[in-house]
């Protein structure tokens, strides 16, 4: 910009009188001259001046928000003269106007016979009296009461449409004897100290307060939570006087109501004898598609504001109507609202020549058919732009285009202006941009408009988001690692319903892809790994990541989780999981940053433990990483390998792990900087604390924050079903060394997954050896299991089982076991109860398989047992090691572990504080109950820790963060749904009831010491469940879900 | 006396809760790398450090910035008016704890305490962030942390050196009821 300070000739106090005429006369004097015969020097001279003056005396700040206007080229684009829907700049460039002056235009600018009228009566009388009655404003005035509806007839005459509202509120008060006014969220009504006082926006009201007393806001939209405003102002005394309302809501993005709103608000104001105030300064004057928006609704108002294109687009002009019996307050004292130049004889004859234009053109016609074509026509372009046009609306030539961030509605904005087209962006954002242009705009250059903006979009770099979705990403990862192909593509929406995420939306892509009859460590067999919808939320507990495949340990379809930050960052990334298929050819690791995705070298990293590999991956990819990856005994297919996640947590039971070596996967390492949305972050947000707050952070879960799952330890030995040298005791007597008062001797620090309040993790530190750790499985099954009472002792362990790769249950598990196979001489592996040496060595050499008794031990518990004929030592149900909770003192655990469909696991169902344990019929339903809700549990992603959130929460939840009802009862029934379809997988996989079962250990051999000395389960008891468990379920003898039930849950065509 | 945000990086766990909360209140959507305030997360370690604006007493941000676009309000937080700033970066380069960035667009953001209610510290969990006045031992903890200043490379090495710097320097015993470090 070329600095203009000089020009000042400055005499005293800053002031220059002879300038102040010199400039006012050379301005006179280029608007006398033709705007066709003003030389083009004159015009930049303009053009320059214009923004000087802008910067120096109206406000710098419009130069900044209207950069593009001012910084697009050397001049300023500088309005210059103007027809119909073209504008022309000082330096004679054309406009295409989509804008409409915000819907001031809407006979198009300069239409003839309003200009043609203003002239005629300027030369006749400009202004009046102000004491004689005038004519044209009488007239008028009778005119507007013939056009509005209902009983409006008496009207008052302004200039501007925010005094339009003052007026209308004065009326209001004045009328009813009231103080306050109901306005709606996200309204704007002007800028005066009255209209600011309706104003839906924070950012214009904060800095102003206190405005007008009594009045309260509502969403737009909702009559309901007006007729709750209302009624809760009558109980308290508070009376309001009126409830003012756009029609359709202009600067909030041409927000149109449902249809029964504006009905609904009439009679709400009815009944509560308010008053209703409908602004119709911007929808007024045919602009959505009838001459008043109200008159879509046939609902008459009581006071009916006017302003924007009621002169005709020549001369400012408002006015507020109202009925006969409202207007008597205003007739004692006729000057209780006056106005010097409101009504002015320019502006009526401007108004009363634009009613007629309005009437011969059928304006209101025009824009309907128009408005209908254009939403069609950016609907069309919304569908082959999914990430650039996030949303369409409107109603007549009141057009919103919401775009899903700021920055690509600025683009978009930028673009069209860039390309001669005007725009209205709201004032505060551009993620709506409104199209009003004149109403009788040609079609020529509507079209004109749509295909610049075609343009426009066309050079929006997509966004990797292509659609905008609350909660999910709305993309899955498809990795082919045979062909190395990846694909991104939109997820299955239909299915999101039905099976939500984590578990039941991964086994659902499994059950579509994946045969029942593939070997798991084929090619053929795919991973799914999947996020929850409150994945990436400040939702607690909710961030765990699902993977889904079939087994290599087990054969059955299988589920693991881990909590950590790979999720979230997964989702910030842009995806809500990853479906891996085929094989690599040699190893690698998937890399993901963004869009950017590649399947990277391998050789690296393979053979290194995953302590190692995951700093390599920081290291490489850069800090704040995240990574799944494997250990050696991944690489080695060790069918028990786990796949681990900042470095102490574990996708662990049931050989996740193998599955990644088998396909040749090292890692996958994530980094994302992308965001999870919501609805309405205020609400969310405030959902999440309420739960977090009333549910969460209560005796019933806050034991996970103060002592974490070592606390089992003493509550499994009171119980007396703490597993205790292979299965053999239900007691440890030395237990205190492995407690949580042994943990918290030795802790040094709280560690918690992504967005969980509770922290459950202990981070400890003993004579050398720290890991987060151990849990309570692990403590109980590496260390009581194996009689190896020494705190150190089962650190150690663990943290070679992190490093290696090696779930801790199955490990220990075999290790306990293989001391029994020791000990009682049927094969020695050299591995004794209690002895810590051999017991920490044998884990490396499973790991590596380096020694003959770790390959021995590297078949797992059940395979083992089967190798030395020893069937009758081995705890394990369908090939999984029993976890550490010891069914003959619980039988419903039992039940839960053979019913299970990845083999004896706790996560599914949860019975060991069962008032009766040993109740088969309560046990039955108990396990039915506890698989159900754990099914949508960890669908939802949640950790187990948080035991007391039920689907009331996770649906309010939903609801929150998808802006939908979610309901409780749909959460249920998709937690049923997703644990019959994956027992229908394991059936067509040639599972049967015979598989439902436990090993002789449990069902023959008795417990020993505590409280449940001497008990068993029987076959017999656990058939009884079984048979009471499938009835309850509705499947037949044969453990098969009846077509009843199929149907029920809508998977009879699955 | 005026209110420090502190971070105390032996309560950490980890979690982020404090950065989620940060990036959903200054940018409508739950997004980690915007947010104003970082946590450093060393798994195998078993430690993290949260990286947070010092609101220095002579900001290196303030000064680098050409447009006098960045200053210290009323309650001694240093703030963006992002209609001066015009996208140069001076500012990113010369915080010395990686504290300060700028959008695609070029305009820095930095924390500005959310006005004085800091939406990171009531999602802490843990007492890991605090915001109160500074008493002797949160002078001396946050003395320990402005004392150290990395001058080169991006914010996030910025902040992972520090971070990196302080875990080594941390004291981590079996806790006590009220411990620091």
């Amino acid at each position: 910009m070329i600095d203009y300070e000089d020009d000042y000739i400055s005499d005293y106090k800053g002031r220059d009188i002879k300038t102040a005429l010199q400039e006012a006369q050379q301005m006179v004097d280029t608007i006398l001259t033709p705007p066709d015969q003003t030389p083009l020097e004159i015009r930049e001279e303009i053009a320059r001046k214009t923004v000087r003056n802008f910067r120096d005396h109206i406000n710098k700040g419009f130069l900044e928000y209207r950069k593009s206007v001012t910084e697009a080229t050397n001049f300023a684009m500088t309005e210059w003269t103007g027809h119909g829907s073209i504008l022309v700049d000082a330096l004679d460039r054309e406009f295409l106007d989509a804008l409409g002056g915000y819907g001031l235009y809407s006979y198009g600018i300069c239409h003839p016979k309003i200009v043609a009228s203003v002239k005629a009566q300027l030369d006749r009388s400009p202004q009046y009296s102000q004491e004689l009655l005038d004519p044209l404003r009488a007239q008028l005035a009778r005119v507007i009461a013939l056009l509005t509806p209902g009983k409006i007839q008496y009207g008052f005459f302004a200039n501007s449409g925010t005094e339009a509202i003052e007026g209308a509120m004065k009326l209001a008060k004045l009328h009813t004897g009231r103080k306050g006014f109901i306005a709606m969220l996200k309204a704007f009504h002007g800028k005066t100290l009255g209209s600011l006082s309706l104003m839906g926006k924070k950012i214009f009201r904060e800095p102003l307060l206190p405005l007008l007393e009594g009045v309260r806001h509502v969403p737009f939209g909702d009559a309901d939570t007006v007729e709750q405003a209302l009624a809760a102002a009558k109980a308290v005394g508070d009376d309001i006087a009126a409830v003012v309302a756009e029609p359709v809501q202009g600067e909030a993005g041409a927000v149109v109501p449902p249809d029964e709103y504006w009905p609904r608000l009439r009679e709400i104001c009815n009944h509560y004898g308010v008053l209703l105030i409908a602004d119709e300064v911007q929808t007024g004057m045919g602009r959505t598609g009838e001459i008043f928006g109200v008159d879509h609704w046939h609902v008459a108002p009581d006071i009916i504001c006017l302003g924007k294109a009621l002169g005709g687009g020549v001369v400012p002009m408002s006015a507020f109507f109202s009925t006969p019996k409202i207007w008597e307050c205003m007739e004692p004292n006729p000057f209780m609202h006056t106005t010097t130049t409101g009504g002015n004889p320019l502006a009526c004859a401007a108004a009363l020549a634009a009613i007629t234009v309005l009437l011969e053109e059928d304006l209101a016609g025009q824009a309907k058919t128009k408005g209908e074509h254009v939403l069609n026509q950016l609907k069309h372009l919304q569908n082959r732009y999914p990430g650039v046009l996030a949303d369409v609306r409107g109603l007549g030539l009141l057009i919103g285009m919401e775009f899903p961030t700021d920055g690509i509605g600025y683009k978009v904005a930028a673009g069209l202006f860039s390309r001669g087209v005007l725009t209205a962006g709201t004032l505060t954002n551009a993620k709506t941009i409104r199209i009003e242009p004149a109403l009788n705009v040609p079609l020529e250059i509507l079209d004109e408009v749509l295909n610049r903006l075609e343009d426009v979009f066309k050079t929006i770099e997509l966004p990797r988001r292509v659609e905008r979705m609350d909660l999910y990403a709305g993309q899955l990862l498809h990795v082919d690692l045979t062909n190395r192909e990846i694909q991104s593509k939109s997820i299955t929406k239909k299915w999101l319903q039905d099976y939500i995420g984590g578990w039941g939306l991964a086994a659902r892509y499994f059950y579509e892809i994946v045969d029942p009859n593939t070997d798991p460590m084929s090619p053929e067999n795919a991973i799914v790994i999947m996020t929850g919808p409150l994945c990436g939320t400040l939702a607690p507990t909710a961030s765990r990541l699902c993977l889904v495949s079939k087994s290599p340990h087990t054969g059955t379809i299988f589920e693991a989780n881990v909590g950590g930050a790979f999720g979230p960052e997964l989702k910030f990334a842009g995806y809500d999981g990853i479906i891996i298929t085929g094989k690599a050819d040699r190893p690698v690791y998937l890399r993901i940053e963004d869009d950017k995705i590649s399947i990277e070298d391998g050789a690296p990293i393979w053979g290194k433990g995953i302590f190692k590999t995951e700093k390599w991956l920081v290291e490489k990819i850069g800090y704040g990483v995240k990574s799944l990856s494997i250990g050696p005994a991944g690489e080695n297919l060790i069918s028990f390998a786990c796949i681990g996640s900042e470095a102490y947590r574990q996708m662990g039971r049931a050989g996740a792990g193998a599955l990644f070596g088998s396909k040749n996967l090292k890692a996958i390492a994530c980094k994302g900087t992308g965001g999870v949305q919501v609805a309405d972050m205020g609400v969310f947000w405030g959902k999440v604390t309420q739960h977090k707050e009333a549910n969460l952070m209560t005796d019933d879960n806050l034991w996970a924050k103060t002592d974490g799952t070592p606390m089992l330890v003493d509550l499994t030995n009171e119980i007396g079903i703490h597993p205790t040298r292979n299965f053999t005791a239900g007691v440890n007597p030395k237990r205190h060394g492995l407690n949580s008062e042994a943990i918290k001797a030795a802790k040094i620090g709280d560690r918690a997954c992504a967005a969980c309040p509770l922290g459950c993790g202990n981070f400890t530190s003993l004579n050398g050896v720290q890991l987060e750790g151990p849990e309570y499985e692990t403590l109980c099954l590496g260390g009581s299991n194996c009689e190896i009472n020494d705190l150190e002792q089962v650190m150690r362990f663990n943290r070679l089982c992190d490093d290696l790769g090696l779930d801790t249950i199955s490990t220990g598990a075999t290790i306990g076991l293989a001391m029994e196979l020791s000990e009682s001489g049927v094969h020695d592996l050299g591995l004794k109860f209690g002895s810590a040496e051999d017991y920490l060595a044998v884990v490396n050499e499973i790991a590596r398989l380096s020694s003959e008794r770790g390959r021995d031990l590297a078949l797992g518990a059940a395979k083992l047992s089967a190798k030395y004929g020893a069937a009758e030592q081995v705890a394990h149900s369908k090939g999984l090691e029993l976890p550490a909770y010891d069914p003959r003192g619980s039988y419903g655990m039992g039940l839960a572990y053979a019913t299970s469909e990845r083999g004896a696991c706790h996560l599914r169902a949860f019975t060991i504080l069962a008032e009766d344990p040993f109740k088969l019929e309560a046990m039955a339903r108990d396990v039915i109950d506890g698989q159900n809700n754990n099914a949508i549990k960890w669908s939802m992603c949640f950790c187990d820790f948080w035991g007391s959130v039920n689907t009331e929460i996770m649906a309010d939840l939903l609801t929150a963060g998808f802006g939908r009802q979610v309901s409780a009862e749909d959460l249920n029934k998709a937690g049923e749904r997703i644990w019959n379809l994956v027992r229908l997988y394991n059936l067509k996989a040639g599972f049967t009831a015979a598989d439902d079962t436990l090993p002789e250990k449990l069902t023959k051999q008795a417990l020993q010491d505590g409280p449940h000395d001497g008990r068993v389960l029987s076959e017999e008891s656990l058939e009884q469940m079984k048979a009471l468990y499938y009835h309850l379920r509705g499947w037949d003898e044969k453990g098969r879900p009846k077509a009843e039930k199929l149907q029920e849950l809508g998977l009879q065509d699955i | 006396m005026e209110k420090h945000l502190l971070a105390i990086p032996n309560r950490c766990t980890g979690c982020n809760r404090c950065v989620y909360a940060c990036s959903a209140v200054k940018e409508g959507m739950f997004m980690p790398s915007k947010a104003r305030i970082k946590v450093n997360n060393f798994p195998l370690e078993g430690y993290s450090v949260p990286s947070v604006c010092f609101q220095c007493p002579k900001p290196d941000c303030l000064e680098a910035c050409p447009q006098e676009a960045i200053f210290k309000n009323e309650r001694s937080v240093i703030v963006v008016d992002a209609r001066k700033c015009d996208g140069c970066g001076d500012c990113v380069a010369a915080c010395p704890y990686g504290m300060i960035e700028q959008y695609s667009s070029g305009k820095a953001y930095k924390c500005d305490m959310c006005g004085g209610n800091p939406a990171c510290v009531t999602e802490c969990h843990f007492g890991a962030l605090v915001f109160r006045e500074a008493d002797k031992i949160a002078r001396k903890l946050r003395g320990a942390q402005m004392k150290q200043r990395i001058t080169e490379g991006l914010p996030e090495k910025k902040r992972h050196q520090l971070a990196l710097n302080i875990m080594k320097a941390a004291v981590r015993i079996p806790r006590t009821a009220g411990y620091m470090g």
